[in-house]
């Protein structure tokens, strides 16, 4: 066999062999320009957290769930948990998401069972969630939380790559949200580590460390996946809760001094 | 506040003024938060504050990670002959590229050179960063007399420490001679059909104090305002990837993707605050295409509300680094007989500012103050 046919022959055999050396490789990440994972696009849950962070049952219109709480339950101090205990009592009427349409706060707004667009630039990530059009800047540009900022209902995040895991660190986060529609709550002291890794194109793990000294015993940690959804054309739309809960509460109501 | 201080509906109006610009704390709260990004702003005009300095730059845009990919794979795939028919191509390219400029060369003999502004990845102009819109109001001659426009939620100025928007000096002198507000028809009187005008001031009517929820002024139920109803007192933040355009309101935290990948609107049923928008590039001009309206926002003060017929098509067109040409064209059958035509600009933001959060419906008053009853119990 001549040389010349030899390099053929191996040739040939590479590009055969191509295809399934490529699918035995796991599924590459998309990236953005920059090299870093591109996390452009639309994420939504599919957990019951936004309900319960912890195990709970069935009950009328919440699904019931296995709890997203590493170890099983949340670290409350002993005022705190009473506390909790008393949200928990009126939460059809007191939850500021559910009730009031409030902006969720970091990281329920993660978890609620609505879709969000993470718009992602290099020093910018931007996250813009269908709940109530609530949106947060995750800066990315390496600057720290400004000094003297107030509280923010979605807090001030400034975010970096740790490899391939995005790392946004939250503070000045607002006292008034709560973490889920069971009444876990947290003070103006919440400091939230937030990690998105993509662990395929479609998917990304979501973990977050609450550290908040004035209401836990110590640091606790949640983790759930992230779904791309992948319908085609889809996009957020609008769920202005604002509005259907003024129709509902205002909407027959007579304002004080109108004429009769 | 000329209405008398005493009706409820006055008093919730000017509580409504504070309580829309800040993160919602209490009157105390407000002014401490007032303090606090006044001491910001300054900071970070003088470029003192990091946080300031990182967000009015971000003209860094994303390549298109799929394009070099595919790229690269077509070039591994491809011969020698190839690279032989590529080598032809390139050789038309430039000719086209020459061919295409030889008018513009001619041009700059009459008059100075052309701007043309710095481009993404993906070939379009780079109109990244913070602008402050101005003159796009659907402001028509004679408008009704109403008392709204005595009121604090829209006819005070807010505090100077909220014109994050503010323009620079460079667009601020250029605004001087920019159309604004109606255009087409020039002489601003609306193509009204008699029927929508005599709802409109019979709505108007029933506004001051509002006879019930529906007579409420929008922008006070904290309504995502449309296209025409946002509060220019607010910055604009724009943000481009391949296939979207994003237009970032600080007023009431409204993001409108605007997707330029050649979709289709959703489905005819489908009714949103900030209606369906879809773009395309013609040349260095992105047009929108919004559609899908709901009937519940408002125009102008004057002007409460439009039909859900609503179409609109925005013209964003960059003029210099300082301003983008803008231009709204509204189509809505069921009030006017003809189109109209709105111009106005965005002009670049003042250094160092950015968008803050704009928590609305988190801290207004005004309606349990209208109604005399809250969203939870005991209030």
């Amino acid at each position: 066999m001549s040389k010349r046919l030899t390099v053929w022959f191996a040739f040939w055999i590479f590009l055969l062999a191509l295809p399934a050396w490529a699918q035995a490789q796991p599924r590459g990440i998309p990236r953005a320009a920059d090299g870093k994972p591109d996390l452009n696009g639309l994420w939504q849950v599919l957990s019951t957290a936004a309900w319960d962070l912890e195990d709970h049952n069935g009950s009328l219109r919440v699904h019931a769930g296995q709890g997203v709480v590493e170890g099983g339950e949340i670290p409350y101090q002993a005022s705190a948990l009473a506390k909790k205990r008393d949200n928990f009592q009126r939460r059809e009427t007191d939850d500021p998401a559910e009730a009031a349409c409030y902006m969720p706060g970091v990281p329920r707004a993660t978890y609620m069972p609505f879709p969000f667009e993470i718009i992602q630039n290099p020093k910018l990530i931007t996250m813009s969630y269908e709940f109530g059009h609530a949106r947060r800047s995750i800066f990315t540009d390496g600057t720290p939380h400004p000094d003297g900022f107030p509280d923010f209902w979605m807090g001030d995040s400034r975010g970096r790559w740790e490899g391939d895991t995005l790392v946004v660190d939250v503070t000045n986060l607002d006292d008034r949200t709560w973490l889920d529609h069971a009444g876990n709550h947290h003070s103006d002291a919440l400091h939230v580590v937030e990690r998105y890794t993509l662990t395929d194109p479609d998917h990304m793990l979501y973990e977050a460390t609450l550290e908040d000294p004035k209401v836990f015993t110590r640091p606790w940690k949640i983790s759930m996946p992230l779904y791309r959804r992948m319908e085609r054309n889809v996009k957020i739309l609008e769920y202005e809760c604002v509005q259907y809960i003024q129709d509902q509460k205002y909407g027959n109501a007579k304002p004080v001094g109108a004429k009769p | 506040m000329s209405v008398a201080n005493a009706s409820p509906t006055g008093r919730s109006h000017q509580i409504m003024t504070v309580a829309n610009a800040s993160p919602t704390r209490s009157a105390s709260a407000t002014a401490r938060s007032l303090e606090k990004r006044r001491s910001h702003q300054v900071m970070s005009g003088a470029n003192a504050s990091p946080a300031g300095r990182s967000h009015q730059i971000m003209s860094v845009a994303n390549a298109s990670p799929t394009r070099s990919a595919s790229a690269t794979a077509r070039s591994l795939k491809k011969g020698r002959s190839h690279q032989v028919i590529r080598r032809i191509l390139l050789h038309i390219a430039v000719a086209s590229i020459l061919a295409g400029s030889l008018p513009a060369l001619q041009a700059q003999d009459q008059t100075p050179a052309k701007w043309t502004p710095a481009r993404t990845p993906d070939g379009h102009p780079d109109m990244q960063g913070m602008w402050a819109r101005r003159g796009a109001a659907m402001a028509e001659a004679n408008p009704p007399k109403t008392p709204l426009s005595e009121f604090g939620s829209t006819g005070q100025p807010y505090p100077t420490v909220f014109n994050t928007g503010v323009s620079t000096p460079q667009a601020a002198s250029a605004l001087a001679n920019r159309p604004a507000g109606v255009i087409e028809p020039a002489d601003r009187v609306l193509p009204w059909r008699p029927e929508a005008d005599a709802a409109r001031r019979e709505f108007l009517s029933h506004m001051i104090p509002p006879a019930s929820l529906k007579y409420v002024e929008a922008s006070a139920r904290c309504v995502p305002p449309g296209l025409l109803g946002g509060d220019d007192r607010h910055p604009y933040q724009i943000v481009q990837r391949p296939g979207s355009f994003v237009l970032m309101y600080e007023y009431n935290h409204v993001t409108r993707v605007i997707y330029t990948d050649g979709r289709p609107h959703v489905g005819p049923n489908i009714g949103l605050y900030m209606g369906d928008s879809i773009g395309r590039w013609e040349g260095d001009t992105l047009v929108v295409d919004t559609t899908n309206f709901n009937d519940k926002t408002s125009f102008s003060q004057t002007i409460p509300f439009h039909s859900d017929a609503l179409h609109t098509v925005e013209r964003f067109t960059m003029v210099d680094p300082y301003i983008i040409d803008y231009q709204i064209t509204i189509e809505d059958p069921k009030m006017f007989t003809a189109p109209i035509r709105i111009a106005g600009t965005f002009a670049a933001a003042a250094k160092g500012s950015e968008l803050m959060e704009f928590a609305c419906a988190e801290g207004s008053q005004t309606l349990p103050n209208i109604f005399g009853f809250g969203l939870f119990p005991g209030q």
